[in-house]
């Protein structure tokens, strides 16, 4: 059996990555919910929130990796990625039960990250999970520069502006919106814009 | 931030730079305190990295974000608040009232309609026409100022709704260890479901 030198650890190598959506779930109270109600039924709602993730995400699409309550996803078309996203918390609220509420959010930016392996790292990473950070259940945030890839493409959709949102460790301040489908009768705070074809 | 009866927008202290856009103006300060005072009803959209936020006086629709930092609200037309680890506190919303912390408490004085997150704070909503409340490890008190609907899901903590006289509400209250009591004649005066995973839920007419 060979061995890698003392000292020195094999690592995938870095490559740049193509452009796409970057997205994060995460289940909002997790740790709260897993102390109230036990590590089996916790494990349990990781694995419908998996389960939900994989059922629906198109063939381009794939997990990245698991990060404890949250999954990294990928997706590279950006009306194809939003779509996804809605579709995946319309899920989310269907399946969620008393012994199973599903408080899923998601966050999502557009950009190159940098492939390590099969793992995507790098500042549009980092970003991306701030993002989440900042949703409420049953939200999808998404940066300016995925408001811009989606440009006309997807009718039936409202993005509300949240305004530039200054996060944690990024030097400026990112253009950030709540997007919602049109035929939500819920009037938004502040100015929104449509994207329809 | 204050909205008070004038006619222009004066900077007071820490702006950086102001510059018009043709959305409105924009201040920008770097680390100090910035101070602002702007006509009532005017719209504001507030960020900060790390600094708490007041919002006095009468104000528009009003959009807050901070990563770390307390936020506290005069009156709006409109509100979106969130916080990642900050407290919010609302006087009074006229419409819909949405406020969202991980880890600090929501207080709302009164508003049209509420959605409240706090992942581990408290949630007490004074005086509200609806409210949809999602509470992680805190208690929460909601009271109606209408006969609204009113769901709340909680991880554990107590919930405690109350009602106007007189309003008799349709419930579904479901405690998956805690006790469970309703004070109101059931109706359909609005509605009241609740969900609390480890803590009592009360029911009870002001």
């Amino acid at each position: 059996m060979s061995r890698a030198p003392a000292g020195r650890v094999s690592r995938p190598a870095a490559a740049p990555s193509e452009l796409g959506a970057i997205v994060f779930t995460d289940i909002a109270g997790f740790t709260e919910f897993t102390a109230a109600r036990g590590d089996a039924e916790a494990l349990a709602l990781l694995d419908l929130q998996e389960e939900v993730v994989r059922s629906a995400l198109p063939p381009e699409g794939r997990v990245v990796k698991e990060l404890g309550d949250g999954l990294l996803l990928w997706l590279p078309d950006a009306p194809r990625a939003v779509s996804t996203c809605l579709d995946l918390l319309d899920r989310f609220a269907d399946v969620s039960r008393d012994e199973s509420p599903l408080w899923v959010r998601m966050g999502m930016h557009w950009g190159t990250p940098t492939r390590r392996g099969d793992d995507l790292v790098g500042h549009a990473v980092n970003l991306a999970a701030r993002i989440v950070e900042l949703a409420a259940p049953g939200e999808l945030l998404v940066s300016t520069d995925v408001r811009a890839a989606v440009g006309g493409a997807l009718a039936g959709l409202r993005l509300e502006e949240l305004g530039p949102v200054v996060m944690r460790g990024i030097p400026d301040p990112i253009g950030l919106y709540r997007v919602q489908r049109i035929e939500n009768p819920t009037s938004p705070v502040g100015s929104s814009s449509s994207v329809s074809t | 931030m204050i909205g008070e009866d004038r006619g222009d927008l004066l900077v007071e202290k820490g702006a950086d730079d102001v510059a018009r856009t043709s959305e409105g103006v924009e201040i920008t300060g770097k680390s100090s305190t910035v101070k602002v005072r702007v006509p009532s009803g005017t719209d504001v959209v507030v960020g900060t990295g790390s600094g708490s936020v007041e919002l006095d006086g009468t104000l528009g629709d009003a959009r807050v974000t901070t990563a770390s930092g307390d936020i506290t609200v005069g009156t709006v037309t409109r509100l979106d608040a969130r916080t990642e680890s900050g407290s919010i506190e609302v006087e009074a919303c006229a419409g819909e009232c949405r406020c969202h912390s991980e880890s600090g408490e929501l207080r709302v004085g009164s508003a049209g309609s509420a959605e409240l997150v706090a992942a581990s704070g408290s949630v007490d909503a004074g005086h509200v026409g609806a409210a949809h409340v999602r509470a992680g490890s805190g208690s929460v008190k909601v009271g109606l100022s209408t006969a609204g609907d009113v769901s709340v899901e909680a991880h554990s903590g107590s919930v405690n709704v109350e009602v106007p006289p007189g309003i008799h509400p349709a419930t579904d209250l479901r405690a998956k260890s805690g006790s469970v009591r309703c004070d109101c004649e059931p109706g359909s005066d609005g509605s009241i479901l609740v969900r609390a995973s480890s803590g009592s839920i009360t029911v009870t007419e002001r």
